[in-house]
């Protein structure tokens, strides 16, 4: 009866969406994913975190402005946060007046944070039962991601990095595994490292996510219009630097995304000019949104294309790609204030 | 019919699969049918006198073929663009199928259909069948074919369809969703690809033969096989203008092999692009449907194709040609009137 019942619910649903496609066909409409208001309510309700990040941070910009802090830098928010966090005093300052929007419009910069790297978390892709894309001469993504990181990992550790691999052998590993493990490790940057799959056999190309919801200036509207009655007090003042400190690392991991990107492209296109750019792009990978520290899922090479399954089963074309991430984290760090690469002081952590 | 249905103004439902080589019809009155996708107009008056109508559709038409302008509306099972005749022959075709299945022109009783297509159908196609299906039905639901077919099985979850027509062979992965792109390949390589190889090898092995297209399909359609043989193929056909005995063998094994790696390739293609946790259950559950399904030992074929990514099942549908309409039917019959509102034609 169960069984029936969620059987007749599935048929349902799916011939609700065959009717809307013929619908859209009629209406001679974008299919239903590719509209960019659906992208908008696919985006929030699948990360409703995206639509009280800009609440938060427009609240706590006005706390903050309000208690005279003149200039938004992590280190003291930070500290104000575990001060805020006691809870009597925090309960009497409630926002009376509409928020200043013009504070939305100051951006928080990044760097301000003085973050340095030492310790990088490498996240073979798949593993295990997930065997991840095939190739057509049999080469399984598990294998050249494990292969791919274990030669990153060696080249990092000769430039003085520390290294914590999310596994280092075929095991299955969910991504609640791997974000824990980068968490737990207190990794600076986590960098995920996959192959691609596209469903054209001819198509290919390099391409690196990183963590974050589009860019969308319907944020903003949300976010003034929920202000207007917010009733946030200073309890939230915790989300609020939850929400900069993602804010802050959603641009941390598109700076190293695009590093990584242009290191890989740069390298490969030497010996094969005509490699796509697929391009840095954001979106909400579990793997990214529950890791706490700058994230990035490169997706290096494309195993679906058999000229790059081929290539991929050589030695000396897997090296080349680990010495490219390598080389893009490197430029990465070196970009980042308060690098603190090669630091032998471990108290901190 | 039920006597519910009889009463005027009770929609007809009605499920079709347009086919390039044959197209069949399944309706909620109880009928069911298939014609070959050829309709033909008297070539002269001699003709028209000769046959006593003006247009002849179906296997009369192909019989006929020599009194008649004979068009096969449908090419890679969509209709033909660009042709005023071709459009003029699939809306003929349609209406047939519908009067077969008791809806006439001119009646009250709305007709509601669900067509399939190929997989690969793009939006500009769609919106070409539906104008040439106005006037025609009532109300219109295009589908792709292998989605029809797991709907008519209730496979909808975990699912591979291959369904191996004359124009195409469509795939379709089913994860309990209606398919997006992504879920769907068309390839070219089907029936017909198998009739000119056929046909070609053939006129190589016995360059004296006449040896029509007409023959070969039907040649194939009687004895095509992939690996062994069950008995040698041996057929008759003209040589010199005698009667001869041709053993096609060798050819007709060649020709129909000549379609695996593709949909081997393809099949794999498409299973490595499901969730890591599920191929196992979706390889399990693969269906092969269409004309094409009836090639003895394909299923076998697919098997063992699939032993190199931990091996799977392949299953032959049991009506293989009414399995597409019957999905079509059943959409219709299950779509509410609400929806059927959104879709008149």
């Amino acid at each position: 009866m169960h069984l029936s019942k969620h059987s007749a619910r599935l048929k349902a649903e799916i011939l609700r969406a065959a009717v809307q496609d013929n619908a859209d066909t009629i209406e001679d409409r974008l299919p239903i994913g590719l509209r960019p208001e659906r992208h908008l309510l696919v985006t929030w309700t699948r990360n409703p975190w995206m639509v009280l990040l800009p609440v938060s941070i427009m609240v706590g910009l006005v706390l903050v402005a309000n208690r005279s802090m003149a200039s938004v830098q992590a280190g003291p928010l930070l500290q104000t946060a575990s001060t805020a966090a006691a809870p009597a005093p925090l309960a009497e300052t409630v926002p009376a007046s509409a928020p200043d929007l013009a504070l939305l419009s100051r951006p928080l910069r990044p760097r301000a944070l003085a973050l340095g790297v030492r310790r990088v978390v490498l996240d073979p892709g798949h593993g295990g039962e997930h065997l991840g894309t095939q190739g057509t001469n049999g080469l399984i993504e598990k294998d050249i991601t494990l292969d791919l990181s274990f030669r990153a990992q060696r080249l990092l550790l000769k430039n003085g990095y520390e290294v914590v691999l999310t596994r280092a052998g075929d095991q299955t590993l969910s991504l609640r595994q791997r974000s824990t493990t980068a968490n737990g490790e207190r990794g600076d940057i986590f960098v995920s490292v996959h192959l691609n799959s596209l469903g054209a056999a001819s198509a290919r190309g390099i391409e690196t996510f990183y963590v974050g919801p589009s860019e969308q200036p319907e944020h903003d509207l949300i976010a003034e219009a929920e202000n207007q009655h917010s009733g946030y007090s200073l309890s939230d003042l915790r989300t609020l630097l939850d929400g900069i400190y993602v804010d802050a690392r959603r641009d941390e991991s598109k700076r190293l995304a695009r590093a990584v990107q242009d290191a890989v492209l740069r390298r490969i296109r030497k010996t094969d000019p005509m490699m796509p750019d697929r391009g840095v792009k954001p979106a909400p990978f579990v793997v990214l949104v529950a890791t706490e520290m700058p994230a990035i899922l490169a997706e290096v090479s494309c195993l679906s294309n058999a000229g790059e399954a081929e290539r991929l089963g050589r030695d000396e074309y897997r090296q080349a790609l680990a010495e490219a991430l390598v080389s893009g984290i490197q430029s990465f760090v070196e970009q980042t204030p308060g690098n603190v690469r090669g630091r032998k002081d471990t108290n901190e952590r | 019919m039920s006597v519910e249905e009889q009463s005027a103004g009770t929609p007809l439902h009605v499920g079709i699969d347009l086919g390039t080589s044959r197209s069949a019809i399944s309706s909620s009155g109880g009928g069911q049918f298939v014609i070959d996708s050829f309709v033909g107009w008297p070539a002269d008056l001699v003709a028209r006198k000769v046959l006593k109508r003006d247009l002849v559709i179906g296997r009369e038409a192909l019989e006929n073929r020599t009194m008649l302008d004979l068009h096969r509306p449908l090419e890679r099972g969509l209709i033909k663009e660009g042709s005023e005749r071709d459009l003029q022959a699939a809306r003929e075709l349609l209406r047939h199928l519908l009067s077969l299945v008791g809806a006439k022109n001119g009646k009250k009783r709305p007709v509601r259909a669900v067509v399939g297509v190929p997989a690969a159908a793009l939006r500009t196609n769609k919106q070409y069948l539906r104008n040439a299906l106005k006037g025609v039905v009532d109300s219109l639901m295009i589908v792709s074919e292998p989605f029809a077919v797991a709907y008519a099985l209730n496979a909808l979850v975990h699912t591979l369809i291959i369904d191996i027509g004359a124009g195409t062979t469509d795939f379709c992965v089913m994860k309990g969703r209606y398919p997006t792109d992504e879920d769907q390949r068309s390839l070219t390589v089907a029936g017909d690809s198998i009739d000119a190889h056929l046909h070609k090898a053939i006129e190589a092995r016995y360059p004296k033969a006449s040896v029509t297209p007409f023959m070969v399909r039907g040649w194939k359609e009687k004895h095509s096989f992939v690996g062994e043989p069950a008995a040698p193929v041996i057929v008759s056909a003209p040589v010199d203008g005698v009667p001869t005995d041709l053993d096609i063998t060798s050819e007709m094994r060649a020709a129909c092999e000549s379609i695996v790696p593709p949909i081997v390739e393809t099949m794999l293609g498409l299973l490595s692009q499901v969730d890591p946790e599920f191929q196992g259950r979706v390889r399990n559950n693969v269906t092969l449907a269409g004309g094409g399904a009836l090639i003895r030992n394909l299923g076998k074929t697919l098997e063992a194709a699939l032993e190199r990514v931990g091996g799977g099942k392949v299953t032959v549908t049991e009506q293989p040609m009414f399995v597409g309409s019957d999905g079509g039917l059943a959409i219709a019959v299950d779509a509410q009137d609400s929806e059927w509102d959104r879709l008149v034609n």
